[in-house]
């Protein structure tokens, strides 16, 4: 048994076992609920990795599943995205602008992936669908990446730690969208990887992602010592800091 | 090439956001006993007065234009020096109102939800102050005047919540 099966072998096999934990820890702690979406996009990934390993490899039906599961998983992955943004922010009405501006912001990456996707020139390799694949997965990449860095730049302004969930299923897929977008970069456009070290570079990637995830869904929780919130004049400092903002801004 | 570049800097930002919003947050507190120890006391009124239009155009007409210019700096690094201890307070807050919340108290929740709302508002109010105060900086002479799309689209939800409750 060689040393690169082994490592492949491994990078297939640990994130299905940390996923399963996941997930049965979403479940012990009653998680589905609040994140219903990752709960789902977890499940998902267990039974397409379940799947995959009954269908003979190499014929057209396992193919077709792997796209197809690919496809549906980076979609979930964006709908993560958005749930953990709605988890986050509090529920006040003018807060809603901020949803707005995400919803704008990828708009604008998504139409900037989309041209990517139409200006390079694809298809030029040994296969040209498989190039072309590559070439969408990137773009696709692209627009969950540039989401991503708004809603982790927000997350950082509505003060949550290290010890939120969120912060956890944020970053596991920070870090994987942004190696997975790199590796196709370096792999459909620069050719400097190949595709043996791309899957490699994908899986460490993912395995990097759900362990992450595991442990912010896993560690043990500690009860809350805060009964009540402090006295602050946080509203006094807004209006006074407002005023400021509306004498320099022009109307 | 430019793609090249451009992609491979959005994934270069992506990890180190990530990676901060993973390091962020140790100065956080863990009861309200740590908020009166560890919060900044500092004084609204204070900061009314660095940036008091008043205050400045009578230093303007009694200094000369470098006195002015040097005096003007002082205060707006003050003024800086203040944001950025209102906005560590607000941030503290918001992580005491994140825990508060997870007692499973339904009118502590909506108080705690009220606080991040305000403190989340506040933080993006200072991020403009922050930005007109260092071009104030810059150029103390100047009077600041930006265009405002923020601002603008915070009228329009304003004067939309008052048209609702008016017609509630």
């Amino acid at each position: 048994m060689s040393f690169p099966y082994l490592v492949a072998k491994t990078f297939w096999v640990l994130p299905l076992i940390l996923q399963v934990a996941i997930a049965l820890g979403m479940l012990k702690r009653k998680m589905p609920t609040i994140f219903p979406i990752f709960f789902g996009y977890t499940t998902f990934i267990i039974f397409k990795e379940l799947a995959l390993m009954f269908l003979p490899y190499g014929h057209r039906l396992h193919a077709l599943t792997y796209w197809g599961c690919e496809a549906l998983a980076v979609v979930l992955g964006l709908a993560v995205i958005f749930e953990i943004l709605g988890t986050v922010l509090p529920p006040s009405p003018s807060l809603r602008f901020v949803l707005n501006s995400v919803c704008i912001f990828g708009a604008i990456a998504a139409i900037t992936a989309l041209l990517m996707l139409i200006m390079t020139k694809g298809g030029t390799g040994a296969d040209p669908i498989f190039e072309y694949i590559i070439l969408a997965e990137r773009s696709v990449r692209f627009l969950q990446v540039v989401l991503l860095i708004v809603v982790i730049a927000l997350m950082s302004r509505l003060g949550l730690t290290w010890r939120d969930v969120s912060v956890g299923i944020i970053a596991g897929f920070g870090i994987y969208s942004a190696v997975v977008l790199a590796g196709f970069e370096f792999r459909a456009h620069l050719h400097v990887v190949s595709d043996a070290n791309l899957v490699l570079l994908n899986s460490a990637a993912y395995n990097l992602a759900a362990m992450i995830w595991a442990f912010y869904i896993l560690r043990p929780r500690r009860g809350t010592l805060v009964e009540h919130l402090p006295q602050a004049n946080l509203g006094e400092w807004n209006n006074a800091v407002r005023e400021y903002v509306h004498q320099w801004y022009r109307h | 090439m430019v793609s090249t570049l451009i992609i491979l800097g959005v994934a270069l930002l992506a990890l180190v956001f990530a990676y901060s919003l993973l390091r962020g947050g140790h100065g956080e507190l863990l009861d309200e006993d740590e908020w009166t120890e560890k919060n900044h006391v500092i004084d609204v009124e204070i900061f009314r007065v660095l940036l008091d239009r008043k205050e400045e155009a009578q230093l303007r007409s009694c200094l000369s234009g470098n006195q002015f210019a040097k005096f003007q700096r002082r205060r707006i690094r003050l003024a800086l020096g203040m944001i950025r201890l209102v906005d560590e307070n607000a941030g503290k807050l918001m992580g005491l109102g994140r825990l508060a919340k997870m007692k499973g108290d339904a009118a502590l929740e909506q108080k705690v939800d009220d606080l991040i709302a305000i403190a989340f508002q506040l933080r993006l109010n200072l991020l403009l102050a922050r930005l007109c105060l260092y071009l104030k900086w810059l150029f103390p002479s100047w009077p600041v005047s930006l265009p405002a799309f923020e601002v603008r689209y915070q009228h329009l939800l304003d004067s939309l919540h008052t048209t609702n409750s008016v017609i509630a």
